[in-house]
């Protein structure tokens, strides 16, 4: 009997600190409850909501996302089933870069939110309202990104995660509409300019201007975009030479580039340095570390062609022959890394998003859609054309709107191509179909215009009801 | 005349012999020439007998034509006739079971007819058919139920075991692995095979449900070597060995390379020091560059004794081998003490103490297996010389692959574990059949990883030489007390084991990264580099509180019944979800015991055997249940300025329900001993549930969170087991046994979540949970059919890929099933022969009803750019005149021409394997290892690995990373064993 009080006397002990003994927390890593305490908990955030910028417009999947399937650039290695089923439109809503982009740009969208309901009282007011303003001008992005690729989607713009998750897809207008809201209350807090070295790299009020104006065209819209093309008339300049815009010697000078997504070499790829060099660099050559590529994709043997013999920029992008191996179709020599280039994955180079010769062509666009009278049209057009050696268009060539509006395509083409804009101007010009046909000989369906909601997401969403037409 | 003298003579003298009594002597020893004390020995027919001494040695009067008869507990009798030869040396073997062995069964023991659950012992002497490896990797067909797989055959490369069927998506299925009552992270690997006493396997519910919440994949129980009373023992075992690789692949040569590349690809750059090469007519054989026939030795010594006081074992153990890839190797010396005190007739103590050294030099296996030292030789074209003219390492690869044999010169990845692990107990009686026992261990385990890779490798490596070192730490601690009733009256056998433990686990590690140093001293002065970083650490502690009891009730011998329970509170839930319970009960009902068995003399025992109960499965990793905010790293971070902006996010939302997987086990099993248990075995039914799966269930991608960590689903595993062990020969001199077990196991996820099926993850309802969704490779487009095949844009030479569906083109919706990685069914089967001193054993393991993806014969068997291809896609590629059903043409950019997504590159991977041939010889005790005062010595040659039988053609059909692996080898093995 003694034994048996001992053993319950033991045991009841053992009870009673149980629970204590059960108590682990986290060592390194933190919680809701201990990560939010300080101005600078906040600023990690927010960066966090950039990062996103470096996955959805340069990850290994997304980074061409926008080019694939067009005529300016095409994958070169048929045998991996994702390239080419986004060449040749075979794709279905289970392809891997839909679900990596459409996650990429969803996990900035939560990153952003976390930054906009930023609660009062740890960050001082006046540095809140420009945190809150930057994310803004991130989600912005982030949807303007998913709502070109596959239409309306669920919004999300709370941080919480307590409400509903399963949300249905909203309308087209509804999503632009948030956007467009997003990108003015960001344009109306941020600063033109940083002035401190350190945050160079954040966005700007001209930043979000040009935005909305690549918005407001994209919606449709172009009165309201002619609007923000005019208010960044004289803020930014064409450089004269045009190797000097994707130079990384010019990272942030806001000069011509109005926003840039940030890079930097780190000393091993998967950091914080750029692949483009690795992505897009010549062939044949003995791969990343001569300076070369992956080989993968790049431009179509179209794209090249299609430039004047004299156009200063047929040389200043493309390389026809490297190390004496030919590049046949020429390789895009945009993203060129003289310095890192010959370090896998890990090169210096920016991604520049919106620069002024952008916001020059959108103008002239916007301005012919408007039917504007005036030489404002030409004047536009041709600054671009002037640096890259070509004769000005004027009224004397007689252009009716739609020809016009294929110059300026055109133009766009040989202006901005790699730069992840030729899906969304060919959509904007209602050529998609027809170019792919003429250019490339490749045939789509009208359904093609919008990418399938990937497969996962749909899984994984009741109230979502059904895919994009078609798939 | 003469001839009818002779034999009348004859007659006489045979007569006269009959009848005279002489004295017959001799010594009796068991299977393992261990002399054997106690042995029965009779004259059949008559009243005398005697038996054996504590030497093995009797002698007894009888007359020529005799018949003796030896006769020991678990063993076969034997009987021999009295003739003219002496001594009558004895050699006996064991039963095809032992129903008097005393197993472990977790806190406490039971004597094998005594069992009601599903256990499986595992006899230590058959592990030897595995001399090169882990003792895990031993285990391999020595339990039916147990599935075990090499997985890397490197030096030091452990292997997997899973019991009775994967049941678990994410929280490990693993067994639990319990020493001497120290739970073991990660398997056996730091066992000295040698110092095992007995292995037992705990299958079922019953047997299982005593470690709770960490059981329900099955527990490994070891237990060790103990000294016993009397004379001093000492045993040194020596064994060495070659090993020669087995399965290089037959590839192209620098002349059939340069042809083909050069007709493929048009604007291929050769480089000037590949056309020196092909100039002079050479080819360059990667493959042997880097191999080299491996070396393997192992020494070790035991000693053991005691007296009526304490009892001590004393191990030490020194495995050495030297890989078949160069520059790769393992070595680990073992010590172990075991002590048992006896302070007096209520009061006993000791210890278990293990200390484990262990050195690995890694062959280069980085996540991105396409810089692995065997694929890079593997890829490496053979246009390329290993060194430039200036005696420079070659670094002209295609895509920035390395150079071989840069790899295997100058790579240094070492890594060294230091573990020590000790565990003293108290065990009282204060009143008589009651037994107190406190066990306390704990265990500190120190794991460095240190790496310097040269620039010289190639282009992949930083110019200026990276060196890392990773440190980690591990500390564990455990009390485990326990109170033990037995009760014996009559028919009824009762014993009621009640008891309390607690244990916690501390772990931490960092990695210091520098880049561009002196390649002298590398790792060893990170201080010296240029460039720091990114440095990483890492801490996390977890605790686990536990109260059990089991009771097991014993009527009359017929009757048994075991009720067992445990409760686990585990720091890895949150508060108020932290306790879980897990019952079972098994009944069994021995047949044989039956007065209607008992006079069927062909039956020596039959026992059925019921269990049912729940386990559980708590191996998610820590604070999972939290949500949790991560900082830093590429995925969070960007760049303001110029200069890294940390970045801050939030990565899992919190499930404070989040609990155990719970598995419910249903065990049929049936013990079988026939003819005197010269056959006997056993025969295992079992319907696993899992339920509450520990899963990650896909949130809406619109959150911004993947997923969140859920008890959901539900998998099934269902098998039968069968094991036969038989005794086909027991003569005087000679002796056959054989052993067979197969097991069959059918796995299906039974649900998932919402009646949703996860393709993202090849995860589907009513399918096995590693099945194959791929699109079907269909041969090769033909010529006469270019006109179909330019609908999918392909063209004659290109992969035919089947459109299921019909729609016109080629997407992820045209993938079917097809097949899965897991066998259906495996086993072995053992042949032992022992004819006087001489042993022989055949060892087969076998496996089979699986599909491997040989992800190598992507790479080989297509044209590729990247680097070379096999001989057989040399002469059988595709060409209109040549029309291959099987190699796609040499055309860049062919459509699906590696197999990827499909089905192509899938191979059957059933196989059989003679995994050991062992033939031993061991000196008479008579002979001259008496003048050395030896009581056995045994010298015996092995093969390991000598034949398989697969239709698998890559390096390892059981290798589990076939882009980089590690080739299997044949190991030829010279050994000698002594006792003193």
């Amino acid at each position: 009997m003694k034994y048996i009080s001992i053993l319950s006397l033991l045991l009841l002990f053992a009870c009673s600190s149980c629970e204590k003994f059960l108590d682990e927390k986290p060592q390194s890593i933190l919680t809701p409850e201990n990560a939010y305490k300080t101005p600078e908990d906040w600023q990690k955030t927010l960066n966090a909501a950039y990062a996103m910028l470096q996955k959805v417009f340069v990850g290994k999947y997304t980074i061409t996302l926008s080019e694939f399937g067009t005529d300016e650039v095409e994958p070169y290695d048929l045998g991996w089933a994702a390239y080419s089923e986004l060449k040749l439109y075979t794709f279905s809503a289970s392809h891997p870069f839909f679900q990596d982009h459409y996650r990429v740009c969803y996990e900035g969208v939560k990153r952003s939110n976390a930054v906009i309901d930023m609660p009062e009282g740890v960050v001082d007011n006046a540095t809140r309202n420009v945190m809150i303003g930057q994310a803004k001008f991130l989600r912005a992005i982030y949807y303007f990104d998913l709502v070109r690729m596959y239409g309306g989607v669920p919004l999300w713009v709370k941080s919480s995660i307590d409400d509903e998750i399963m949300k249905p897809r909203a309308s087209v207008e509804d999503v632009y509409t948030l956007i467009a809201q997003d990108m003015k209350d960001a344009e109306a807090i941020l600063p033109a300019s940083w002035p401190n070295a350190a945050d160079k790299g954040r966005a700007t009020t001209y930043a979000a201007q040009a935005f909305l104006a690549r918005i407001y065209l994209q919606w449709n819209k172009p009165a309201l975009a002619l609007d923000y093309c005019n208010k960044l008339d004289g803020k930014f300049q064409l450089y004269t030479t045009l190797k000097d815009i994707f130079d990384p010697k010019n990272k942030n000078a806001e000069y011509e580039n109005i926003f840039e997504v940030q890079f930097r070499h780190s000393g091993a790829w998967g950091l914080e340095g750029s692949i483009q060099h690795s992505y897009w660099g010549p062939r044949g050559v003995g791969g990343p570390t001569s300076f070369g590529g992956w080989g993968g994709f790049g431009p179509t043997q179209y794209v090249y062609n299609s430039f004047e013999d004299h156009d200063k920029r047929r040389s200043a992008f493309f390389l026809t022959s490297y190390n004496g191996v030919t590049q046949s179709p020429p390789t895009n020599n945009k993203f060129w890394d003289p310095e890192y280039g010959n370090v896998i994955e890990d090169d210096q180079l920016n991604f520049i998003l919106i620069r002024y010769a952008d916001v020059l062509l959108m103008k002239a666009e916007a301005l012919n859609a408007t039917d504007a009278t005036g030489n404002a049209k030409y004047d536009a057009l041709n600054q671009v054309r002037r640096r890259a050696g070509l004769g000005d268009i004027t009224t004397a060539d007689n252009l009716d709107k739609q020809q016009f509006a294929d110059v300026v395509l055109e133009e766009r083409l040989h202006e901005l191509c790699f730069e992840h804009m030729r899906r969304w101007d060919l959509l904007r010009f209602g050529k998609l179909k027809q170019y792919l046909e003429d250019h490339v000989d490749i045939s789509i369906r009208d359904y093609h215009v919008l990418y399938p909601l990937p497969q996962n997401a749909l899984d994984a969403n009741d109230a979502i009801t059904g895919n994009n037409p078609g798939y | 005349m003469l001839k009818k003298l002779l034999l009348i003579t004859l007659g006489v003298c045979s007569s006269v012999l009959l009848f005279a009594q002489i004295k017959v002597t001799g010594i009796v020893t068991d299977a393992d020439n261990i002399p054997v004390q106690g042995v029965n020995i009779t004259i059949r027919n008559s009243t005398r007998g005697t038996a054996t001494d504590d030497k093995g040695r009797y002698h007894i009067e009888a007359a020529k034509g005799n018949m003796l008869e030896f006769s020991f507990t678990g063993y076969l009798k034997k009987t021999v006739t009295v003739e003219n030869e002496m001594p009558i040396n004895i050699q006996l073997i064991h039963e095809a079971v032992n129903l008097d062995e005393v197993i472990a069964i977790g806190y406490g023991s039971a004597k094998k007819s005594d069992l009601t659950g599903a256990v499986t012992s595992v006899k230590p002497e058959s592990m030897k058919n595995a001399r090169i490896g882990t003792a895990t990797s031993a285990l391999q067909g020595l339990a039916a139920g147990v599935f075990v797989t090499t997985g890397s055959v490197k030096p030091g490369g452990d292997a997997t075991v899973v019991i009775r069927g994967l049941g678990s998506l994410r929280a490990g299925n693993a067994p639990l692995y319990v020493v001497d009552g120290m739970p073991v992270e990660g398997g056996l690997q730091d066992l000295s095979p040698s110092d095992i006493a007995s292995i037992e396997v705990l299958k079922d519910a019953s047997s299982s449900s005593i470690y709770g919440s960490r059981g329900s994949n099955g527990v490994i129980l070891v237990t060790t070597k103990k000294g016993t009373k009397g004379k001093s023992r000492i045993t040194l075992n020596a064994n060495t060995g070659v090993q020669r690789m087995l399965n290089k692949q037959d590839l192209m040569n620098a002349q059939q390379y340069y042809e083909l590349a050069s007709k493929a690809v048009t604007n291929y750059k050769w480089t000037s020091e590949e056309l020196r090469l092909l100039s002079r007519g050479e080819s360059t054989d990667w493959q042997d560059a880097v191999t080299q026939n491996g070396r393997y030795n192992n020494y070790n010594i035991a000693v053991s004794g005691g007296s009526d006081k304490v009892s001590h074992f004393l191990g030490a153990d020194w495995y050495n081998q030297v890989g078949t890839i160069k520059n790769s190797s393992f070595n680990k010396l073992t010590l172990r003490y075991n002590m048992d005190a006896f302070a007096n007739d209520w009061f006993r103590y000791g210890i278990r103490f293990n200390v484990i050294e262990s050195r690995l030099k890694n062959i280069n296996e980085e996540g991105d297996s396409g810089y692995g030292t065997m694929f890079s030789a593997i890829s490496s074209q053979p246009t390329a010389p290993i060194y430039t003219d200036d005696g420079a390492y070659f670094d002209g690869f295609l895509n920035t692959k390395a150079n071989p044999v840069a790899i295997v010169d100058l790579l240094d990845r070492t890594t060294q574990k230091t573990r020590a692990v000790g565990m003293a107990y108290v065990e009282f009686e204060p009143v008589k059949n009651v037994k107190i026992r406190s066990e306390n261990g704990a265990e500190t385990e120190i794991f460095n990883v240190n790496a310097y890779e040269d620039g010289r490798m190639g282009q992949h490596y930083a110019a200026g030489g990276h060196a890392t070192k990773f440190n980690g730490k591990k500390r564990f601690m455990q009390t485990e007390n326990t109170a033990t009733y037995t009760y014996h009256a009559q028919q009824h056998k009762l014993s009621v084991m009640g008891g309390f433990a607690a244990s916690k686990i501390d772990y931490e590690n960092f990695t210091a990264d520098s880049k561009n140093l002196s390649s002298i001293t590398g790792y060893n002065n990170l201080g010296g580099a240029q460039n720091h970083g990114p440095n990483y650490s890492y801490a996390s502690a977890s605790t686990l509180t536990s109260f059990f009891g089991r009771l097991n009730y014993n009527f009359d011998e017929r009757y048994l019944a075991t009720i067992t329970m445990r409760g686990d509170g585990s720091s890895r839930f949150a508060p108020g979800k932290r306790w879980g319970f897990f019952p079972s009960a098994a009944l069994a009902w021995r047949i044989s015991k039956e007065s209607f068995i008992d006079n069927i003399p062909a039956i020596s025992d039959l026992k059925l055997r019921v269990s049912v109960g729940m386990l559980g499965n708590q191996n998610i990793g820590d604070y999972a249940y939290a949500a949790t905010i991560s900082q830093g790293g590429e995925w969070a971070d960007y760049v303001l300025g110029g200069n890294l902006a940390t970045g801050s996010v939030q990565n899992t939302i919190s499930n404070p329900n989040l609990t155990w997987e719970k598995a419910q086990q249903f065990d049929l099993g049936l013990d079988y001993g026939f003819l005197n248990n010269r056959i006997a075995g056993s025969v295992d039914l079992y319907y696993k549930k899992t339920t509450d799966l520990l899963w990650l269930v896909p949130l809406p991608t619109e959150s911004g969170f993947d997923n969140s960590l859920t008890n959901i689903g539900q998998i099934n595993n269902k098998g039968i087991e069968f094991t036969i062990n038989t005794v086909n020969f027991n003569a005087k001199d000679f002796s056959w046994t054989t052993a067979f077990n197969i097991s069959f196991n059918d796995n299906r996820i039974a649900a998932l979540y919402n009646g949703k099926q996860d393709v993202n993850k090849s995860l589907f309802v009513d399918k096995n949970i590693n099945t194959y969704y791929l699109l079907k490779a269909d041969g090769i487009w033909q010529t006469n059919e270019a006109t179909e095949a330019a609908r999918y844009n392909a063209v004659p030479g290109d992969r035919k890929v089947l459109d299921s569906n019909k729609d016109g083109v080629i997407n992820g919706d045209d993938r079917d099933f097809s097949g899965v990685s897991t066998p259906k069914y495996y086993g072995s089967f053992t042949n032992t022969f022992k004819y006087k001193g001489i042993d022989l054993v055949l060892f087969f393991t076998y496996a089979g009803g699986h599909r491997i993806n040989n992800s190598l014969s992507r790479y080989m068997n297509s044209f590729n750019t990247w680097g070379n291809m096999s001989t057989a896609y040399y002469n059988g590629y595709w060409t209109p005149q040549r029309p291959s059903n099987r190699y796609p043409a040499p055309r860049v950019g062919s459509p699906y021409s590696n197999g990827d997504g499909t089905d192509a590159n899938l191979q059957r991977g059933d196989y059989v394997r003679l995994k050991n041939i062992e033939l031993g010889y061991t000196f008479p005790s008579n002979s001259f290892i008496r003048h050395i005062k030896s009581s056995g010595i045994r010298i015996y040659a092995a093969v390991q690995n000598s034949v398989t039988w697969t239709e698998f053609t890559g390096f390892d059909v059981e290798s589990s990373d076939n882009t980089n692996p590690y080739p299997n080898a044949r190991g030829f093995i010279a050994g000698l064993s002594i006792n003193f």
